[in-house]
């Protein structure tokens, strides 16, 4: 598995990298990109990512135009978009989720509130339960 | 639709879920709420529904341990360049958290986070606990109420 993690702070993908190793996807390999368009550039040049953890407040390009770009290019069937930020504004959480986005975690989370979210957004087509 | 906290409880609870559920490091018990004298200060704005600061102080042995837990890592000093970057995350989520605990419809931006050495605005709420190693200190001031929708 790929994950994509996408934040401009190192010591938040450092955390995020160990929870997700810790919630036992130890066999994941480990993406990191700084903003959105370090991300688009990174699936361009090494292909999806199977799971794409997605900060919103970033410089360059935010999480929200992110994800507007990758629903623009097709790219959200291939790869699942989990939104981790500490906005918590309603209706751009709605907005992300109509777009494609998989879930949202509002950080501070427990380690427990990502595997619960990762287990379900990673679940096969078919069996996923509807958002809350 | 979860029921909006006061300014004060919103800061303390948000206070409580970064270092514990992130730096997974425990509050002790609370402590005076005066500014901490030579502590590391980190600021981050916000605007929106409501615009303000919040202000986070920690001790350096504070600094060590918060920035240690959240790393998974041992940092020998408050030098580490580690710690500033872990101070920094730190406060922007205890602002995050605390916008939605007090104004959960609301509709917020936060700024960048810096460190900051200049005097503090006036706090509105203040909380402050000892931890395990060292004590932190969080100050909010508020320039323009959020209205809780």
């Amino acid at each position: 598995m790929r994950i994509l993690l996408v934040d401009d702070s190192p010591a938040m993908r450092n955390f995020v990298r160990r929870v997700v190793t810790l919630a036992g996807y130890t066999a994941a390999e480990f993406l990191e990109a700084a903003n959105g368009a370090e991300a688009l550039r990174a699936i361009e040049a090494t292909g999806p990512a199977d799971l794409v953890l997605c900060d919103i407040n970033m410089p360059v390009m935010d999480g929200e135009r992110f994800v507007q770009e990758m629903h623009a290019r097709g790219w959200l069937g291939s790869s699942r978009v989990v939104v981790v930020s500490t906005d918590s504004t309603r209706t751009r959480m709605e907005r992300l989720l109509e777009l494609g986005a998989r879930g949202y975690v509002q950080k501070p989370f427990t380690p427990e509130d990502l595997r619960a979210t990762l287990e379900r957004v990673l679940r096969p087509s078919g069996t996923e339960a509807p958002h809350a | 639709m979860p029921e909006a906290l006061s300014l004060s409880d919103a800061l303390m609870q948000a206070t409580a879920s970064v270092l514990e559920d992130m730096c997974f490091t425990a509050l002790i018990d609370s402590a005076p709420t005066a500014p901490i004298p030579d502590a590391l200060s980190a600021e981050v704005t916000f605007e929106g529904d409501a615009r303000g600061s919040v202000r986070v102080q920690l001790t350096s042995e504070a600094a060590v341990a918060v920035a240690s837990g959240f790393l998974g890592d041992d940092i020998a000093a408050s030098t580490d360049p580690s710690v500033t970057t872990v101070m920094l995350e730190v406060t922007n989520m205890i602002c995050g958290r605390m916008l939605s605990l007090h104004a959960p419809s609301g509709s917020f931006s936060l700024g960048v986070p810096r460190l900051a050495s200049d005097a503090e605005p006036p706090p509105v709420a203040a909380c402050a606990f000892e931890l395990e190693t060292g004590r932190i200190r969080v100050a909010a001031g508020v320039l323009v109420e959020a209205e809780v929708r």
